[in-house]
């Protein structure tokens, strides 16, 4: 019995000490794989000959740069051989804020196609003055600089990759046994707070200006199909009902947890990527 | 089925019931179990490619019994020659054929004559390299007299399917495993134990080192032309590890899964970055298919027995054919010959087998400290060429190399990540030590899998 503790502490502490090594290497040293530059420089070089351009406008989950075959690449081959220029704007850690500023810039243009992936967390961070990016990151430095002088070891806890790691397993376990996120985070909220704001998001997707607009909704992979029973997509149903813009759920292409790229890592995996790819150029093929 | 899988998770412990309370006291059934988890195992990634070890199976069993019965020694030899064709024949095919049809139509093109020869979009069967040596060692140690070829059927496709081996290795011999097979096997608590720890090891080079170093190695390996050039050089150290954490834990795992079901496979690496010169390098490295190549290419070369002159072209020969086994490039055969020219020095002053036992971690005197100086002058060294072994081509690994210098800005801190492994190969071999030890892998190798992406282990595209 005693050396089974002592083995299971052993297990432990390892684990825990492994955990926040590899977490904080991997965060610090992570450099090569963020693009940073894309989004400003293409932004900034808005082509001319618009009538030609399709734009690929998102966050993370579309930009996902993190597969070999990403969005941004599948599509590029696919409206390459359909003789368009295909201008990728998507970035990671973007916002509806961000987007909507690209998004009236390049609206006023009235390009061919707007591909626009619109994550159900964006609506938590809208703010009603829609500030500009670089106004609203350094805000959002500032408080978490000040928090971290304030309360250090609260911020040592909040930044515990072992203590993360232990909430993405209870979230992973709701999920599967609840089809809901964990009551109290901020997740819990996805479905409530895209309701709330219906009509800001109606008006919002309605704006968007594009001889063809698609917007595909992204829920979290790892919820599998439960988004489905969320009175969001009842919403996001009725949205596309009288819409000039295509509007697609992910939940309606995949359903199933497995194609998340890890039960912590809500993003979909290649598999996933390939499939709602496809399902979407099946779409822009019916575009003439 | 990949060994850091859920599904081996579930597959593994399910054979070993079945292995040891159903099947354990009909020997054929046993056996028989073997070949069905095998090919369950193997057929996990493409059932189609089952057919290609079926087929190999039955051309290598038949000729082993056709060589039993036969005296003539030019039917032998054609026996003997069939097996060689058609094993190779499928090698060939599948790894080799896009490589030789390019080259060759590179070359006619370059003589101002184009030929048109289109490469095929072929799929490698996983493995291929690994069970196709094994199946000709067989049939080459027949011919030899060397082993008496089995009658069973059964025991033969075990032979040549093992699942823990099956699709890396280590390359076994047929002198080696056949025995194993055809003999009951006593379930050993100790051996269990042993193999229990095996995996433990294997894991956590495999999980901690390996796919924690993977992302790192292919960013930098993959946008070498952006880096600075410390960061080259923490690529190489870094992929250097992961090759070793990959193969050498696959390598473990492999051999102590066998472990559990009784069987005793050859080592295939044995602390190689403690090496003191190349030669040493060699003993330790992939040490099957090292012995495999002396075996059967080197001595029936005439190996060292013709000459100077003689034995180096024989070494340089198994170097480059070394090389060009783990794959269809030109950089695995300049990888290959770097080894070989690095290898002939210690050759020709006859310190190939200067050092025979292991590198005792013990007093500090003058000696040790020369034996350290080659340590750490053969592992440079060795992580040199690893450069042309994981680059593109052969201008990638040259310009990386023309990219080196000593400007170190990122990437630093995963050092921590080889000085654990470091820190384990060198504990692991003091058993008062293994107490603490194999928890804090345990505990590491979980921690790594939760936080890296899994990937498939590098040795089954060779």
């Amino acid at each position: 019995m005693k050396k089974f503790i002592l083995n299971t502490f052993l297990i432990l502490i390892s684990f825990i000490l492994s955990f926040e090594l590899i977490a904080n290497l991997s965060s610090k040293d992570n450099v090569l794989r963020v693009t940073t530059d894309t989004f400003s420089v293409s932004t900034s070089s808005i082509n001319k000959n618009i009538k030609d351009d399709v734009y690929f406008l998102g966050d993370s989950y579309a930009s996902t740069a993190y597969a070999k075959e990403s969005y941004p690449i599948l599509f590029r081959d696919y409206f390459k051989s359909r003789g368009y220029n295909f201008i990728d704007l998507t970035k990671s850690s973007t916002e509806l804020v961000d987007h909507k500023i690209v998004l009236d810039s390049i609206g006023k243009l009235n390009p061919k196609f707007i591909i626009y992936f619109y994550n159900i967390s964006d609506i938590i961070s809208r703010t009603q003055n829609l500030p500009p990016i670089t106004q609203k990151s350094v805000v959002k430095n500032d408080e978490k600089a000040t928090e971290t002088n304030k309360i250090h070891v609260k911020n040592i806890i909040k930044n515990s990759a072992s203590l993360l790691f232990f909430k993405e397993s209870i979230q992973y376990l709701s999920l599967t046994f609840t089809g809901k996120f964990y009551p109290g985070t901020t997740a819990y909220n996805f479905p409530k707070d895209n309701l709330k704001d219906k009509e800001y998001l109606k008006n919002y997707f309605n704006s968007i200006n594009a001889e063809n607009v698609f917007i595909f909704v992204n829920t979290p992979f790892t919820a599998g199909g439960s988004p489905k029973n969320w009175e969001q997509y009842q919403m996001f149903k009725e949205f596309s009902k009288d819409a000039n813009y295509h509007l697609i759920q992910s939940v309606d292409i995949i359903n199933d947890a497995k194609y998340a790229e890890s039960f912590r890592n809500s993003h979909p995996n290649q598999e996933a990527i390939k499939i709602i790819a496809s399902t979407l150029i099946k779409e822009f093929d019916k575009i003439k | 089925m990949l060994f850091n899988s859920i599904d081996f998770a579930i597959f593994l412990p399910i054979v070993f019931v079945l292995y040891w309370f159903i099947t354990n006291k009909n020997l054929k059934l046993q056996n028989f179990l073997i070949v069905v988890a095998s090919y369950l195992f193997y057929g996990w990634w493409d059932w189609k490619f089952l057919s290609l070890i079926l087929f190999s199976t039955l051309v290598d069993y038949s000729i082993g019994r056709g060589l039993l019965n036969q005296e003539n020694a030019s039917k032998r030899k054609v026996l003997l020659w069939l097996s060689i064709v058609v094993n190779l024949g499928f090698l060939g095919f599948f790894k080799y054929y896009n490589f030789f049809i390019d080259n060759f139509t590179a070359a006619f093109t370059f003589f101002g004559m184009n030929i048109k020869a289109s490469s095929l979009n072929i799929v490698l069967p996983v493995g291929i390299s690994f069970y196709t040596f094994q199946t000709l060692s067989y049939s080459i140690d027949v011919y030899k007299r060397k082993l008496e070829p089995t009658k069973d059927f059964i025991a033969f496709a075990a032979f040549v399917s093992f699942f823990p081996q099956l699709v890396a290795g280590p390359i076994e011999r047929a002198t080696n495993l056949i025995p194993q097979i055809l003999n009951k096997r006593k379930f050993d608590k100790i051996e269990f134990i042993n193999g229990i720890k095996l995996i433990i090891y294997g894991f956590f080079l495999k999980i901690f080192i390996a796919d924690t170093l993977a992302p790192i190695v292919n960013d930098i390996f993959n946008n070498y032309e952006n880096v600075s050039g410390g960061t080259l050089i923490l690529g190489a150290i870094f992929f250097s590890f992961q090759i070793y954490g990959d193969f050498g834990g696959y390598s473990k795992i492999a051999r102590g899964t066998s472990m559990l079901f009784g069987f005793n496979l050859m080592e295939n690496f044995n602390f190689p970055y403690f090496s003191r010169n190349i030669g040493e390098f060699w003993r330790r490295w992939h040490i099957s298919l090292n012995t495999w190549f002396r075996d059967y290419l080197y001595i029936p070369l005439g190996g060292s027995r013709k000459g100077k002159y003689r034995s180096l072209l024989n070494i340089s020969i198994i170097f480059l054919v070394s090389g060009f086994w783990h794959g269809a490039n030109w950089t695995f055969i300049v990888w290959g010959a770097l080894h070989s020219l690095l290898f002939i020095p210690i050759f020709l002053s006859n310190n190939n087998r200067k050092y025979l036992g292991p590198f005792k971690f013990d007093k500090l005197n003058f000696d040790k400290l020369r034996q350290l100086f080659g340590i750490l002058s053969t592992y440079i060294l060795v992580t040199f060429a690893w450069i042309f072994f994981r680059s593109d081509t052969i201008t990638d690994a040259v310009k990386y190399i023309q990219k080196i210098n000593f400007n170190f800005d990122n990437y630093l801190g995963f050092l921590w990540i080889i000085l654990i492994g470091v820190i384990v190969d060198i504990l692991i071999q003091f058993p008062k030590y293994n107490k603490l030890l194999y928890p804090l892998m345990i505990g590491a190798f979980i921690a790594a899998a939760f936080s890296s992406t899994k990937s498939e282990f590098i040795y089954f595209q060779f």
